[in-house]
């Protein structure tokens, strides 16, 4: 009976954490799109001094971001996301508005996908 | 996170289900329910060991469930007799009174000679000898053989027996067994007198050596120091 319980309890610790931990995720990729909006707004009007400050919250929304998910997702789509904001952390510091918007549209994309796989639907169960 | 549980627990329904659907004649020693499980574990645990992309938490918790929902799914099987007969399957009878029941081996996909087969093994060379045959749920065949072909045994013969226990292994290639030792309230002076009464100096020469309830010590030396 004992093995009973200790399942049952292994079973709801990990949903209760999965869900968490889901939860967690899905704020830390609203961060991370906030910051994209704002810099592709930023950058969109030639506001440079903006770009910068919005790159700054990007990097660090991203480690807090990277810390989470690293452990626990498919580590190839995180480095997807890494190079992603690495490329719009650079051309923002160069002032390449063009390049910059494609790579913050890239970085969004990439963002999306990575919490769709998380999320409960049937794309992402089969 | 959520979509690793919902796939696991999907994907051991799945493997559950064909199991069952495969029938007897593949699952050997296991119960389906079993068998999947470790099917299931053995690729969560191989999968990422090639592949370091996939983080290992992704299956440990898996197998963690996989685990638990073995657990809860044995107890069920064990309080409930519509959830055995549903994952276990129930036992067949394939001989009944001497008779082969051909649509019960049609169900189960087993054809003659492998039924044949299964009597050869089971120790009944000769399908005459044989008064019932049941194909347990682990796919082993139990074989009860007509009265006339049983051993005879002492009881009935009327003979009296007295308890034989079991014999107690008391050194193992040259290491010494003291639990056994304090079992049959003996210790290592004892066997070392016992051994160098027999010519033995050294339990590094005893290959072998147990006691049984009547008191005999079996022993057998290493060839080296034969």
């Amino acid at each position: 009976m004992k093995m009973i319980w200790v399942a049952l309890g292994i079973i709801v610790v990990i949903s209760l954490s999965a869900t968490g931990l889901y939860i967690y995720s899905a704020g830390l990729q609203r961060d991370l799109q906030r910051e994209l909006v704002e810099l592709e707004q930023a950058a969109e009007a030639e506001n440079w001094a903006q770009v910068q400050q919005a790159s700054a919250r990007l990097k660090k929304a991203w480690k807090q971001a990277d810390a989470t998910w690293s452990p626990v997702m498919d580590r190839r789509d995180v480095d997807r996301v890494d190079e992603a904001v690495a490329r719009v952390a650079h051309l923002s510091a160069h002032r390449q508005k063009d390049d910059l918007l494609l790579e913050v549209s890239v970085a969004r994309r990439v963002v999306t996908r990575l919490m769709q796989k998380e999320s409960i639907s049937f794309h992402s169960l089969f | 996170m959520i979509v690793v549980i919902l796939r696991t627990l999907i994907l051991f329904i799945l493997v559950v289900a064909v199991m069952r659907l495969m029938g007897k004649r593949q699952i050997g020693q296991l119960q389906p329910y079993e068998l999947a499980v470790l099917i299931m574990v053995s690729a969560l645990a191989a999968i990422p060991m090639e592949d370091i992309g996939i983080p290992l938490i992704n299956s440990i918790i898996p197998i963690a469930l996989l685990l638990s929902f073995q657990i809860l799914v044995s107890y069920s099987a064990q309080k409930s007799e519509r959830v055995r007969a549903a994952l276990c399957g129930r036992p067949s009878v394939v001989i009944m009174n001497g008779k082969i029941q051909e649509a019960e081996l049609k169900n189960l996909r087993v054809n003659i000679n492998d039924l044949l087969e299964l009597l050869r093994i089971a120790g009944y060379p000769n399908i005459t000898e044989v008064e019932f045959a049941v194909m347990e749920t682990n796919g082993e065949l139990s074989v009860i053989s007509k009265s006339q072909h049983r051993p005879v045994k002492p009881k009935d013969m009327g003979l009296a027996t007295s308890y034989e226990g079991l014999p107690y292994p008391l050194v193992i290639d040259g290491n010494v067994n003291y639990e056994n030792l304090s079992k049959v309230k003996l210790d290592e002076l004892w066997l070392k007198g016992e051994l160098a009464g027999l010519g033995i100096t050294s339990f590094q020469e005893v290959l072998f050596a147990s006691l049984d309830t009547e008191g005999n010590l079996y022993y057998q030396r290493k060839d080296k120091f034969a």
